[in-house]
């Protein structure tokens, strides 16, 4: 069985690099990427199974974001896991996002438990 | 010869008497009957000779007669003896016999002779006088006579009676006895006033009584004659009239009190009809006591209320009284009046009710004063509950609209207006305006007011401009374009204008009233103005203070917020490597223990910007709760099993009832158990024991968190809830910013809970707090 891709949205490279140390380790195929630009050319370019998306983003908003995959059908399949200081798993729903949630920071076996779950 | 003449004589005499003389024989039989005796008994001289004496008596006198002869027989004399005689025509007369006897030549008696005197008029005086005396005696009334000298001749019982005195103790004395001192020369005066005028006189004066009393009497004087005429004394019936005149003086007074009442006091009969009107009916109505008298009680009533009095006189029919009715009644001149009516019945001595007297009270004064008493009430409610509502008022346009809503309910004013100077975000002036008692529009179109003569002294804080009619001032009318008021102005003639000072002694604004009427702004409503004026520019600083303060506020927020952010990515890559090492790196020896104390203070750490972040919420009134129905049990059972694994040289004895069903915010509600155990194991870190129940009771569920350390003081307990504060205790130092337990309190009372703690020292604490089942 082919191993999942996961696709990173996280600004901060020492949080992505521990996330991808994390899921690699998991057994997942990472892709990581520091800006909203850069993901949206990556997804446009080809679709992964999960996506992690930070929220507070230099060039955007992880919610947005989310959002705008799951409007679009080609995306709207694909589970999301939002991640964030600040916001809560209740700003996720209300902002209209249908996506899993963890609050940084985080206990790394329950990050992979719930990448895991939604996998 | 000499003997006949001599008899001759004394026959003319015998026959010349007025009496009736009759002589009669030792047996009765008559011998002599002289001319007044056949007068007195109407037999003749000729008849009666010989006849005997019985005729002229009924046989019960016979034996007086007998008595009377030998009396005198026997040497006794009979003088002016009353008998009763009788006439040849059988009539009784009442009589005074005199006898004497008769003797012959040698001494013996032979005869006597009667003198018969008729005195029925004697007695009938007597009779009249004894009936006089009687009612002189019986009268309530004094009466006394005098000598000219004023010296007291008789005295009746009345005068005793009215005066104290017995008749023996002032007869002889002079009248002056019973006059004060003040009076004495009275007496003088009346004696020769009724001897000179020879009249009856009639006087009001006052005596003294023996007790010393003085008594007010009407004294009727008449003259007293001797047989000549002749003037030789008074008689004075005095009659005591302190009754009288106490009834009088009552009666003089209850007329006066009438008569300078104020109120309407009217008397009329049960048809209507107005017997009496005194000077208040003359003043309230308008009608004169002539005008008014005979007239019907309709004349005073409005048409509309006629019914009202047919009301009224039925009520007074059946002898009730009216009492205090409010009504109106109508002047002569047409102005109805409000009055209160007191109508009672007159009733006649055997009780019947014969009319009934009416008292109105002009009430117009009072009732003026009610409704300005009521004005200056509601006035004052207004100033006060604006002087409140404007100082919990925090923002501006809902102040000026307060401040000028109620100056113009204040002043009277047809439309008021209220003009407000405000920096915006980059310092620049503009002006807001709110209106009252006029569309806005009638303002828009005319643009702010501006720096004209008129509203120069306002906006530049020289003070209030109070004018009766703008149009005529001098300061009105000299600005171009317009010169006056723009067209579609608003009407104004009455013009006030109070400039708005703030503290700093800047003009922030101007409160501006017109009327189309003149004169309409007094003093007073100046005086109000002022007043909420400075009320409104205190409340207008505290806005702005206000608004800066909500402003760094907000800064402040921000700042915690992106502070939290910023704390939380390098908390957040510490935390990710540092586990990663534990868990795959560095799984045994000192590195391991260093280790997870590293990550157990990156925890403590991440709960402190938790804890920041969520105060700042907590402090902007953001913080969010999301409710949901949930088993607080199971939430607290979860929180106690993670505590036991992360603490298993500790005890956490959770003694937890059944379906504690609650609606509320499942993570904050975890919060405050989490926090509260936490503090349980921070604050006793030598107890291993943390008690952990939570029961229901019939409204709410009560959840208490206990440890076993060193307690809580007194003074602690109180604060320990608020912001900042924090236990101090020498003995140990606990980190934290004191924040926990007042975000805790915050979630628990935004639940509608309670939460509090109980403690002693040195006897552990617990910390209580209440959900209730359903919110």
């Amino acid at each position: 069985m082919r191993a999942k891709l996961v696709y990173i949205l996280e600004d901060d490279p020492d949080i992505r690099e521990i996330v991808a140390f994390i899921l690699t380790e998991a057994g997942y195929n990472i892709k990581e990427y520091g800006t909203a630009a850069l993901f949206n050319e990556a997804i446009l370019a080809h679709l992964p199974d999960i996506i992690i998306l930070d929220i507070l983003l230099p060039d955007g908003n992880g919610l947005d974001i989310c959002k705008q995959l799951q409007g679009n059908e080609v995306t709207s399949a694909i589970p999301v896991l939002m991640m964030s200081a600040n916001k809560t798993k209740r700003d996720i729903e209300e902002s209209g996002c249908n996506a899993d949630f963890i609050s940084k920071p985080f206990d790394i076996d329950h990050f992979r438990q719930r990448v895991d779950l939604i996998a | 010869m000499e003997y006949s003449k001599q008899l001759f004589t004394f026959k003319s005499i015998f026959d010349g008497m007025e009496d009736a003389v009759i002589c009669h024989d030792l047996d009765f039989s008559i011998t002599h009957w002289n001319p007044a005796a056949e007068i007195l008994f109407g037999y003749s001289s000729i008849e009666t000779d010989g006849a005997s004496m019985n005729i002229i008596m009924d046989a019960g006198y016979f034996g007086e007669q007998h008595q009377m002869l030998n009396d005198i027989l026997n040497g006794v004399k009979i003088d002016n003896f009353h008998s009763v005689r009788k006439t040849r025509a059988g009539k009784d007369i009442p009589v005074a016999i005199t006898i004497s006897p008769i003797s012959d030549e040698d001494g013996n008696i032979v005869g006597a002779s009667q003198i018969i005197r008729d005195i029925s008029r004697e007695i009938i005086a007597e009779q009249q006088q004894a009936t006089l005396a009687a009612i002189i005696e019986g009268l309530d009334d004094a009466i006394i006579s005098t000598t000219l000298d004023g010296i007291i001749t008789s005295w009746n019982k009345g005068a005793q009676t009215i005066f104290g005195y017995a008749a023996s103790e002032v007869t002889g004395r002079h009248m002056a006895l019973l006059l004060p001192a003040d009076r004495r020369h009275e007496e003088d005066m009346i004696n020769s006033k009724v001897s000179q005028s020879n009249k009856t006189a009639h006087f009001q004066t006052v005596h003294i009584a023996k007790d010393g009393t003085l008594i007010p009497v009407s004294l009727t004087v008449s003259p007293v004659r001797n047989k000549k005429g002749d003037v030789i004394g008074t008689s004075k019936i005095a009659r005591n009239i302190t009754a009288q005149k106490l009834a009088d003086e009552k009666r003089a007074t209850l007329a006066a009190i009438v008569e300078s009442s104020d109120d309407a006091i009217i008397s009329k009969t049960l048809e209507g009809i107005i017997i009496t009107w005194n000077k208040g009916a003359e003043h309230i109505f308008g009608y004169t006591e002539s005008e008014a008298v005979g007239r019907h009680i309709s004349i005073l009533i409005p048409h509309n209320r006629l019914d009202e009095e047919d009301r009224i006189i039925s009520s007074i029919r059946s002898g009730k009284k009216i009492d205090h009715y409010q009504t109106i009644r109508i002047r002569k001149d047409g102005k109805e009046i409000p009055i209160a009516l007191t109508v009672s019945p007159i009733l006649s001595s055997d009780g019947t009710v014969i009319g009934a007297s009416k008292i109105a009270r002009d009430i117009t004064a009072a009732r003026e004063a009610e409704i300005a008493m009521e004005n200056n009430s509601q006035k004052l409610l207004l100033l006060n509950s604006i002087g409140k509502s404007i100082s919990e008022q925090m923002d501006v346009n809902v102040i000026l609209q307060k401040v000028t809503d109620a100056t113009t309910k204040l002043t009277g004013a047809a439309f008021g207006a209220f003009f407000y100077n405000k920096l915006d975000e980059n310092g620049e002036s503009y002006m807001l305006f709110t209106l009252s008692g006029a569309p806005r529009e009638a303002f828009e179109k005319l643009g702010m007011p501006r720096n004209t003569a008129l509203f120069h002294p306002t906006f530049s804080g020289l003070g209030v401009v109070r004018v009766d009619d703008i149009t005529k001032d001098p300061r009105y009318g000299k600005m171009a374009p317009h010169f006056g008021m723009p067209e579609g102005h608003l009407p104004v003639r009455s013009y006030l204008a109070v400039p708005v000072i703030s503290a700093s002694g800047a003009v922030t604004g101007g409160l501006f009233f017109g009327h189309p009427e003149q004169g309409v702004f007094l003093e007073e409503h100046e005086d109000v103005v002022v007043s909420i004026a400075s009320q409104a520019a205190i409340a207008l600083d505290n806005s702005k203070l206000f608004e800066e303060v909500s402003a760094l506020s907000r800064k402040k927020d921000e700042f915690i917020a992106l502070a939290s952010h910023e704390l939380k990515t390098p908390l957040t890559s510490m935390s990710g490597f540092l586990q990663i090492l534990q868990k795959t790196m560095v799984t045994e020896g000192l590195g391991k223990k260093f280790l997870d104390k590293s990550i157990h203070q990156l925890e403590k750490l991440n709960r402190l910007v938790n804890d920041l972040f969520d105060i700042s919420k907590v402090q902007a009134g953001k913080m969010q709760f999301f409710f949901e129905h949930f088993d607080l049990g199971e939430l607290i059972q979860e929180v106690c099993d993670t505590f036991r694994q992360s603490m298993p040289t500790r005890t956490f004895a959770c003694d937890l009832e059944n379906e504690l069903f609650i609606y509320g915010d499942k993570m904050r509600l975890e919060q405050v158990i989490i926090n509260l155990i936490n503090n349980a194991v921070k604050y006793a870190p030598d107890a291993l024991q943390v008690d952990i129940r939570a029961i229901k009771n019939h409204a709410e569920n009560v959840i208490s968190i206990t440890d076993y350390g060193i307690g809580i003081s007194k003074a602690d307990q109180q604060n320990i809830f608020s912001q900042f504060y924090r236990v101090r205790n020498r003995d140990q130092h606990v980190s934290g910013l004191g924040l926990g337990l007042f975000i805790t309190k915050e979630i628990v009372e935004r639940h509608n809970g309670r939460i509090w703690v109980e403690s002693e020292r040195g006897k552990g604490a617990t910390f209580i707090f209440t959900i209730p089942h359903k919110n």
